[in-house]
């Protein structure tokens, strides 16, 4: 079934993304909006089957699989992509949303993406995007981190690049299908690792806490959405029933909240949330039933409205008093009242509070978890809604905006209506799919025999008994939980040791190298290039004059070119490897 | 409208004494109800006991934090700038 009468949601990112740049003047800023809508506009209008595929190589690439999974994931994206862009809306920088466009796009196509290859493909794309989402804060401490980031994900995606290379060379297909755990060879397991590293499982995700708080306001609520949500649903689609996902998403789910706990970075306790809510999704993908499947789905589905939104209060504090952390805030409630309304829907949705849409969601995977008679997990998945409520649902709202210490007195730059918009939409959202679980449950990809239904009189006693006590855990511990400046080491400590080790075995060999090569250079070029400058001097005074000034003209306007491109500086070698590897690719797609 | 509510909300956080009092109020009545409702499958076992989900709350909470903030924070906690050094 191959039809063309599906607008692929990537196209009008990327068509903004290259022509942002050209456009002058005032009102460009609502172009933004368009790529959203025309995606919201597509994901609601298609209809199920194969759309485009690329003649390449041997196999066609595909990019566009439109089938039940992929709807429900697409759906939410170009739903936050609309949220998404209202918030950004004032943002002058166009480098930015260039930079979200690229990204968003990547998105898309990793979900609609047939084959392995696309995947790839696409995955790079946003790892691009998001890099530059981190460089473009423009602060020493974001550049560095967007290095760090950029090398972690590329690592990431050498993995996905072997496992699928592997494969298609035992296997002969790049086709993106399900792989049953028995069976499973080497391969499979490459291409596993390099998802686990876009879905942050502990012991992997040390990138997310570092990169996502050092973002630009806007561009974090792009990333917290995307990445780890792809990686989701890429392992939804391949690697569902994996008993070691089901055990690595407890871990992460537990290992997220405690270290949220002792966090004082407003976004970083937020990124820790991350790690942790994305561990209900792998947990209830690795138990496989059809409950926890729907329940991961669901699950991702409301993470990405209350996540955002989230993020999006968390980016109002650092825009308004231009800090996020917590031990320099307080009692911002009087001037922010808005900022804090709206957080609280993200955060009370996050705790699975009822009326809101983490109790559809989340109840729904613990308690798939529980009648699949994986009690260990369920329990640790319970745990973990304990934590979240006590840091982001009470810690960081407390600290932020009430608390009876002195209150943050510094001047607040006004913030942007769009930005209350954005922050609306949101809202609304999860309110409606938690009193309407339909709205949501209508598109979960498994057919369930009896469909969960979360508003019965037990589960919202049981929800209000968990989260009222825990409330009360933080009233005893308040002045215990108070956040402190520091830094909580975490498993980054070890990439960077990594990192050092790499760098001296790969350094000091070349170092040694370049040491002698010097001295021999010294020693016998130096000198010959003298006499071959003292030839040359010779054969132009005495001859072809004309011939030598055109080439040392041309010459030296190569070399200012080249010069200019050299700026040593890795995002601009990061820019014009992509652009060059864009070129690449169309070659190759042309000539073959 | 924000001025508004703004002053609103500080009349309320200048009022925590009322908001406790409302709190163990909840409090107590969400365990009454407990008496009554009972899960109609115990995943646990102990669950089917009345209270449960509040001690669970209540102490996994306390563990939670006493032992994050008290035990493990000085032990993996360092200056802000100990990667930059």
């Amino acid at each position: 079934m191959i039809g063309n009468s599906f607008l692929h949601p990537s196209i009008a990112f990327l068509a903004l993304a290259l022509a942002l740049p050209f456009f002058r003047g005032k009102g460009w800023n609502w172009l933004l909006l368009v790529p959203p809508i025309l995606a919201i506009w597509s994901i609601f209008t298609v209809e199920p089957g194969m759309y485009g595929v690329l003649p390449y190589l041997d196999e066609g690439l595909i990019l566009g699989r439109v089938d039940k999974l992929s709807i429900v994931f697409a759906q939410v994206f170009a739903i936050m992509s609309l949220i998404g862009m209202f918030y950004a809306m004032h943002v002058k920088d166009k480098a930015q949303h260039v930079s979200a466009c690229l990204y968003v796009a990547g998105g898309f196509g990793c979900v609609f993406a047939g084959d392995l290859l696309t995947v790839f493909l696409f995955w790079e794309l946003m790892s691009i995007g998001s890099t530059f989402l981190v460089f473009l804060n423009r602060t020493e401490e974001s550049i560095h981190a967007g290095f760090r980031y950029f090398m972690y994900h590329t690592v990431g995606g050498l993995f996905l690049l072997a496992g699928l290379l592997l494969r298609y060379k035992a296997l002969g297909t790049f086709a993106f299908v399900h792989t049953a755990p028995m069976g499973a060879q080497y391969y499979d397991w490459l291409i596993l690792i390099g998802f686990c590293v876009n879905a942050a499982v502990v012991p992997l995700h040390a990138w997310l806490p570092d990169a996502y708080p050092r973002g630009t306001v806007t561009g974090s609520v792009f990333m917290c959405a995307y990445t780890t949500k792809t990686a989701v649903y890429v392992l939804c689609r391949g690697f569902a029933g994996w008993e070691v996902l089901a055990v690595a998403g407890t871990v992460m789910a537990v290992y997220g909240v405690l270290y949220a706990c002792i966090e004082n970075n407003a976004r970083r306790i937020l990124s820790y949330h991350i790690v942790s809510q994305v561990g209900y999704m792998v947990a209830g993908i690795g138990i496989g039933t059809a409950m926890t499947i729907n329940g991961a789905v669901a699950h991702a589905y409301a993470h990405i409205l209350y996540k955002g939104l989230l993020f999006m209060g968390a980016g109002c504090l650092l825009y308004a008093a231009g800090t996020q952390k917590l031990d320099e805030l307080g009692g911002l409630v009087k001037r922010l009242p808005w900022v804090m309304v709206l957080y609280m829907i993200a955060a009370l949705s996050i705790s699975g509070m009822p009326v809101f849409n983490g109790f559809i969601s989340k109840t729904m995977t613990i308690a798939g978890a529980a009648e699949a008679h994986r009690t260990w997990l369920a329990a640790g998945l319970e745990i973990a809604a304990v934590g979240t409520f006590v840091s982001v649902g009470i810690k960081l709202p407390y600290f932020a905006f009430w608390g009876r210490r002195p209150t943050y007195q510094g001047e607040l730059r006004p913030i942007p209506w769009n930005m209350y918009v954005g922050m609306a939409i949101a809202g609304a959202l999860c309110i409606a799919q938690g009193v309407y679980p339909r709205i949501l449950y209508a598109y979960l990809p498994v057919a369930q025999e009896h469909m969960y239904t979360p508003w019965t009189v037990w589960h919202v006693l049981q929800a209000g008994l968990i989260l009222g006590f825990s409330g009360l855990a933080f009233y005893f511990l308040r002045y215990v939980i108070t956040p402190h400046k520091k830094l909580n080491l975490d498993f980054d400590y070890y990439y960077r040791l990594i990192g050092r080790w790499v760098l001296a075995v790969l350094c000091r060999p070349v170092a040694w190298i370049d040491d002698r090569w010097t001295e021999a250079y010294r020693a016998g070029g130096l000198r010959g290039l003298m006499a071959v400058a003292a030839g040359t001097v010779w054969f132009d005074k005495h001859g072809i004059d004309t011939v030598v000034d055109g080439t040392a003209y041309s010459v030296k306007d190569i070399g200012k070119v080249g010069a200019k491109v050299q700026s040593g500086r890795l995002q601009d070698y990061i820019a014009l490897a992509a652009v060059l590897a864009l070129c690449v690719f169309a070659l190759v797609w042309y000539l073959g | 409208m924000n001025e508004w509510l703004g002053e609103l909300l500080d009349k309320w956080r200048q009022q925590w004494r009322a908001w406790r009092v409302i709190m163990f109020a909840v409090l107590a009545c969400l365990v009454g109800l407990n008496f009554v409702f009972h899960p109609h499958e115990p995943h646990f076992g102990y669950d089917k006991y009345t209270g449960f989900w509040a001690i669970f709350g209540l102490g996994v909470g306390l563990v939670m934090v006493i032992v994050m903030k008290k035990i493990i924070q000085p032990m993996i906690a360092r200056d802000e700038d100990f990667y930059d050094r």
